[in-house]
């Protein structure tokens, strides 16, 4: 078969898992092996967060995450990210590993703005938010900033400490674990 | 555990409805067409059938047969694209494309479609085929075409603005833009070479004549 030029892969079982913007969307792919903690997606709702995943091989979880969501996926990044785009998650557990799948995007033009927000895990109140103007300079852009918000948020024990219940909250991590500092490393394997 | 107290005490399907589109109350509606929900259309395929020629026996969802292949149009011409397990592709906005036993036409789309097949998590189950596609907005358009099977010239095409109707009306519109390509052999003749093509079908195998039926198992 001739390589086609159009033609854009992604494979979910690689061991690189960064993020690749392709046309209208984002994408992200990656696996995890029975001896490591699963991704889990957490959703933040008015009622409070929602824990979003299927743990049994079966049928795939397929899952929209809406515009405006604020939404956090342990051990993958360590911030809760809302995005004024819909967002795709996809949930796959076979017998040796479980496979996973997120996209930003569909809408052209969007995503526009993007968020990094952290919540007190104690009582809830929120710490802090990080805002990006994703329209003006693109998701490669946000990419560079959440890490840039990670560190500023790691740096400044204020910024963890919750005014309300006083509860300080971990360090955070990005979005790529081949970025992490040591202590970045160990906080991805807490939270 | 972080955020663990925080954590809504209800059932699930209590405070997010829809959170899996795959649970049994929805599968039904997502592998039976496209779904438009929030920015996005979805559409899941089962890969059950072992070969063409079981498609369409029976009413039911859009399954798709195990060694089908999938084609894109390219400034090369045409070429076979793969679809392995496991592995994201990213048909871009423009790429006439084409999967046998499916739907006998090339489709043309202005949004991006992702595509990934999964294989069966158990031996007891299907494999999938997930297509996830933006909402068309706009002047954004879809089109069914035909290029010749001999020389890829352009044959037949017909467009509609689904970025400015409810992409429902897509279904309608594509059964009769495949009706009137299949009515006039001169609209199945190729302009260049003479070459007289295949009959298209649509995707919902239910709506087959005898004449759709014959061209899905071949094409």
């Amino acid at each position: 078969m001739q390589n086609p030029l159009l033609h854009y892969v992604r494979r979910m079982t690689d061991t690189s898992s960064r993020w690749e913007k392709v046309g209208d969307y984002a994408v992200w792919a990656g696996h995890r092996g029975n001896a490591e903690p699963p991704y889990g997606l957490l959703e933040m709702t008015e009622a409070g967060i929602v824990p979003i995943r299927k743990d049994a091989p079966g049928t795939p979880l397929l899952h929209r995450i809406e515009a405006g969501t604020p939404h956090h996926i342990t051990h993958l990044f360590g911030f809760w990210h809302v995005s004024d785009s819909d967002l795709v998650w996809l949930q796959a557990v076979y017998s040796e590993a479980t496979y996973y799948m997120m996209t930003i995007g569909g809408i052209s033009g969007r995503p526009s703005r993007d968020a990094c927000q952290w919540y007190c895990p104690r009582c809830g109140h929120q710490l802090h938010q990080a805002d990006f103007d994703t329209a003006t300079l693109g998701f490669g852009g946000f990419l560079a900033f959440q890490l840039e918000g990670v560190r500023e948020f790691n740096r400044d024990r204020n910024l963890r400490t919750c005014e309300r219940c006083s509860f300080v909250h971990s360090l955070a991590y990005g979005f790529h674990a081949d970025e992490d500092t040591d202590p970045e490393r160990e906080a991805r394997q807490e939270w | 555990m972080h955020f663990a107290d925080l954590y809504v005490k209800e059932p699930l399907e209590k405070v997010a409805e829809d959170w899996d589109f795959l649970s049994e109350r929805l599968i039904k509606k997502f592998t039976g067409g496209f779904i438009p929900v929030g920015d996005n259309i979805f559409g899941v395929r089962p890969v059950s059938h072992e070969a063409a020629n079981s498609v369409g026996s029976t009413r039911g969802p859009l399954d798709l047969v195990k060694t089908r292949r999938n084609f894109e149009i390219g400034p090369k011409g045409k070429l076979q694209v793969a679809r392995e397990p496991f592995t994201i592709a990213v048909t871009v906005n423009g790429t006439p494309h084409h999967t046998e036993h499916l739907f006998g036409y090339w489709h043309i789309n202005d949004k991006d479609e992702i595509i990934l097949p999964l294989p069966p998590p158990s031996p007891s189950e299907p494999g999938y085929l997930f297509v996830i596609m933006g909402v068309p907005k706009g002047n954004e358009t879809d089109r069914v075409a035909w290029y010749c099977d001999q020389c890829t010239t352009l044959v037949f095409l017909r467009e509609l603005c689904t970025g400015r109707i409810n992409f429902d009306k897509f279904w309608s519109w594509e059964r009769a833009a495949v009706r009137e390509y299949n009515s006039d052999p001169a609209n199945r003749t190729c302009p260049q070479c003479g070459h007289v093509n295949p009959p298209g079908y649509c995707a919902f195998h239910t709506w087959d004549t005898p004449e759709e039926r014959e061209a899905r198992m071949n094409w």
